[in-house]
């Protein structure tokens, strides 16, 4: 058996990684990525996003704020059952 | 001083199960091989009394032969099963009368209309449920005069469901509960699951479908080929 346990558990157990999306007109956003909470920043064009482990919704929101920006879809995908499942079983597709 | 009667009764109690401090179901080391194939490679669990307990896996990862181990429908190679204080391999018989199991790919004789198939089922039971109650529960009322044939794939299935409650069991197996229902069916379906499960019914899920096991299940047991795949990391 791969693992055994609650579902919410079975995720944070794991410890996969939140992605945090928003898009901004910003230019330069190296500030967002000297953030602690912030493990990593990709950008394409307007849209931005955050992969962490922290709570990184709240803390990139108050950045947001502070400097400004308020994007109207900041959102947050937080991991499920379905990336714990892939993490213990492997993503190799089989019969 | 105590009569043979309390002493009969003494035995007796010690073989029935204790709700909250023993298992409802319990997994010992479970082997199962067909010829060379190793099914279920020793496992392990145990399910307690009135949780919702998802089975998940990759195709070939043994769950459906787990589940039919447990409910004596197959003979394990190696390992132990108790299942409300019961060994499916030599009490199957008197483990059908307590639990309900919903198969895949179950089928029924096609002019058989949906309250005689109900019907039916409920002949074999002891404590059997009413059908009117069980159709009006899985929504099958308007369907009740109808042949197996003509019902839908989403009527099949709420039918193959309410015929897993047939008996009043302590413990039911679903084995993907809502393979074809339309989202609305989906949700009633969950929905109807958790109040069974109030109603103190031990349930068994077994599932692909990873929202359905984060919505309903308790806990889960997430199988995979060999023992522990963590140990044995794979790239990608």
């Amino acid at each position: 058996m791969a693992a055994l346990d609650t579902p919410q558990r079975l995720i944070d157990g794991l410890g996969l990684a939140s992605v945090v999306r928003f898009t901004a007109s910003e230019p330069d956003l190296g500030w967002l990525e000297k953030l602690d909470a912030v493990q990593s920043l990709a950008r394409h064009a307007e849209a931005v996003e955050i992969r962490s482990t922290g709570p990184v919704l709240a803390l990139v929101a108050s950045e947001l704020v502070a400097h400004g920006i308020v994007p109207l879809d900041l959102r947050v995908e937080r991991p499920t059952v379905e990336d714990a499942f892939l993490a213990l079983t492997g993503r190799d597709v089989r019969g | 001083m105590p009569s043979g009667q309390d002493v009969a009764a003494g035995t007796l109690q010690q073989d029935r199960l204790e709700p909250g401090r023993m298992g409802v179901i319990t997994v010992d080391h479970l082997r199962k091989t067909y010829r060379r194939v190793v099914a279920v490679d020793d496992l392990s669990f145990e399910v307690e009394a009135g949780e919702i307990f998802g089975i998940l896996g990759p195709n070939g990862a043994g769950k459906t032969t787990t589940v039919e181990c447990i409910q004596g429908l197959r003979r394990p190679d190696g390992g132990t099963i108790r299942v409300l204080g019961l060994d499916p391999a030599t009490q199957a018989e008197q483990l059908r009368q307590r639990i309900g199991s919903q198969l895949q790919d179950s089928s029924l004789p096609g002019r058989l209309r949906v309250a005689e198939s109900i019907e039916l089922f409920a002949a074999f039971a002891r404590h059997p449920v009413g059908c009117d109650e069980l159709l009006a529960r899985w929504r099958l009322g308007d369907q009740r005069a109808q042949a197996f044939d003509t019902l839908s794939g989403g009527q099949r299935q709420r039918l193959f469901i309410a015929l897993a409650f047939v008996n009043s069991p302590e413990v039911v197996f679903l084995d993907e509960l809502t393979q074809g229902l339309d989202p609305q069916a989906r949700r009633a379906t969950w929905e109807l699951i958790r109040e069974i499960r109030r109603g103190g019914t031990t349930v068994v899920l077994v599932t692909h479908f990873m929202d359905e096991a984060e919505h309903l299940c308790d806990r889960v047991a997430v199988l995979d080929r060999g023992r522990w795949p963590r140990s044995t990391p794979r790239s990608g």
